[in-house]
């Protein structure tokens, strides 16, 4: 109860004081981050008082993010239906910034972005990089999780889980699921659902000598394929990379 | 093939009921003693597409519940020497009858028959359940569409939880110039997601709407194409070695007609 008194006399005093530059610079961070900026709103000022010192900052550092392709992410103090828009308006107006999300949408986002569109790029930077990279055993840190041999093809409304890894010798169907805690190996057709690393690791893959799902996931990332998606004679493998889901050959 | 087999599906409207008529009908025309059981307990059909729908008295859950003897509830098809239907009931519900009862009831069939062909209602509850439990063998039915192929592979999986491994897939309601145009699923596509042995493809043929209003299974039709694949699909139950029919020959005098010019 003291403590929520002191917050209280701590935000009255952002509004009294609020010409005060000291106490104004502090309520807003702006951070760099992979594909963007984040900006931090403190909890404790008010709608008022962030949305000037957002506007200052961002004047002072315009030439920074003059790409209009970047995404900003506002985090922190939980706004209003009617200040989210009006901020949004701020950034497409003055600065042509369309892509601005606030955290929860971000995160949500997050977990169903579809990043087949880069695919393509990143699957050729990655052929060159392959060769440098060391081979790794993925799983061997988790040598006690329960893994799965499945031997037969596992049809639609059949669902293997696991908290280790799951291999398949035969084809995942259309309708199957296959949950693993770790990675998923395929040999035959994946034409299912194939979720690694469901409970969070993103050291996972998923393998399959016919890649063809509809979706897949990879931890929190969830993929879909192209509908006419035909696999390459060769298997394939899936795997995160910076955050990215990405599919190369083996 | 084994000789207790449950004709499935899952999706409904595929033609399970259609098949059972007449492959049973084709067994019986082939000399074989045959009863037809009609599991879909409050939405049965087979009578109506046998013709026999005015014959019945007792129905297959007055068989179990003992209200009649199983002799009784048998309708002899007159048409067909050594056809039976045992009917379903059309004022209950699948819970009237269990698994194990059913399993009972087809054993007690199997004594009297050659062989006992179970129509199973649509869907992978309590009817799917009652139609697979005495059966000895499979056929899958699907149309040559996605969806249908699907639920295939759903029935497909529960048949081998169920302990029933000999299972053919039977393609019916093709359409060779569909699938030559891209707009169907070809028969080697749908062999390929459900990896089991095809027993026939039965093409789409308007005389099968006919011969169901009329209660006249097709594969007493010599005419109708679709008759055709089904007495060639009852050749390989019976074991025959029987090729899978060319849908793209045509029967009709025009398609003959290019033939002819195109040696």
């Amino acid at each position: 109860m003291l403590y929520n008194i002191r917050v209280f006399a701590v935000a009255q005093a952002n509004v009294f004081f609020g010409g005060e530059k000291a106490l104004l610079q502090n309520n807003v961070t702006i951070k760099g981050k992979e594909n963007g900026l984040e900006i931090m709103l403190g909890e404790k000022a008010t709608y008022p008082v962030l949305r000037e010192e957002l506007l200052q900052k961002l004047k002072k550092s315009q030439d920074f993010f003059k790409d209009s392709r970047t995404r900003v992410v506002i985090r922190g103090k939980s706004l209003s239906e009617a200040q989210r828009k009006e901020i949004k308006r701020v950034f497409a107006m003055d600065f042509d910034i369309h892509d601005v999300l606030y955290g929860d949408e971000a995160d949500m986002l997050k977990s169903i972005e579809l990043d087949i569109e880069e695919k393509p790029a990143a699957q050729e930077k990655d052929k060159n990089d392959e060769e440098e990279e060391d081979i790794d055993v993925v799983s061997g840190k988790y040598i006690d999780a329960d893994s799965v041999f499945i031997n037969g093809t596992v049809r639609s409304g059949q669902r293997v889980e696991s908290e280790g890894d799951v291999v398949i010798v035969g084809d995942v169907n259309p309708g199957a699921e296959v949950i693993a805690g770790g990675s998923i190996a395929v040999f035959g057709k994946l034409r299912g659902l194939a979720h690694a690393g469901c409970g969070g690791r993103t050291d996972v893959v998923v393998a399959a000598v016919y890649m063809c799902p509809k979706q897949m996931r990879l931890s929190g990332r969830v993929v879909t394929f192209p509908k006419d998606r035909k696999a390459p004679g060769t298997a394939e493998i899936a795997e995160l990379k910076n955050g990215k889901v990405v599919v190369r050959p083996i | 093939m084994e000789k207790t087999i449950v004709i499935t599906s899952g999706k409904g409207g595929v033609g399970k009921t259609t098949s059972t008529a007449n492959l049973g009908t084709g067994l019986a025309m082939a000399g074989k003693k045959v009863v037809l059981v009609d599991t879909d307990i409050g939405l049965r059909n087979l009578d109506v597409v046998l013709g026999l729908e005015n014959r019945i008295v007792y129905d297959l859950v007055d068989v179990v519940e003992e209200t009649c003897k199983l002799k009784q509830a048998l309708i002899r098809d007159k048409r067909y020497e050594g056809l039976y239907l045992l009917p379903a009931a059309q004022t209950r519900n699948k819970m009237a009858v269990s698994p194990e009862q059913m399993k009972t009831l087809v054993e007690e069939l199997e004594k009297e028959f050659d062989y006992v062909l179970i129509d199973c209602p649509a869907g992978i509850e309590r009817g799917f359940k009652n139609a697979v439990a005495g059966a000895r063998a499979a056929i899958v039915v699907t149309v040559p569409e996605v969806s249908s192929v699907r639920d295939a592979d759903r029935i497909i999986g529960l048949l081998s939880s169920s302990g029933i491994e000999d299972v053919r897939l039977l393609i019916n309601r093709l359409r060779p110039d569909l699938v030559r145009k891209g707009d169907m699923l070809a028969i080697d596509d749908t062999l390929e997601i459900l990896g089991v042995d095809l027993i026939g493809v039965v093409p789409e043929d308007e005389m099968i709407f006919r011969s169901s209003n009329l209660g006249e299974p097709a594969v007493a039709d010599d005419n109708s194409m679709a008759g055709k694949a089904y007495r060639n699909v009852t050749k390989r139950i019976m074991g025959e070695e029987v090729p899978i029919m060319d849908l793209e020959q045509g029967t009709g005098f025009f398609s003959k007609l290019k033939k002819l010019f195109s040696r």
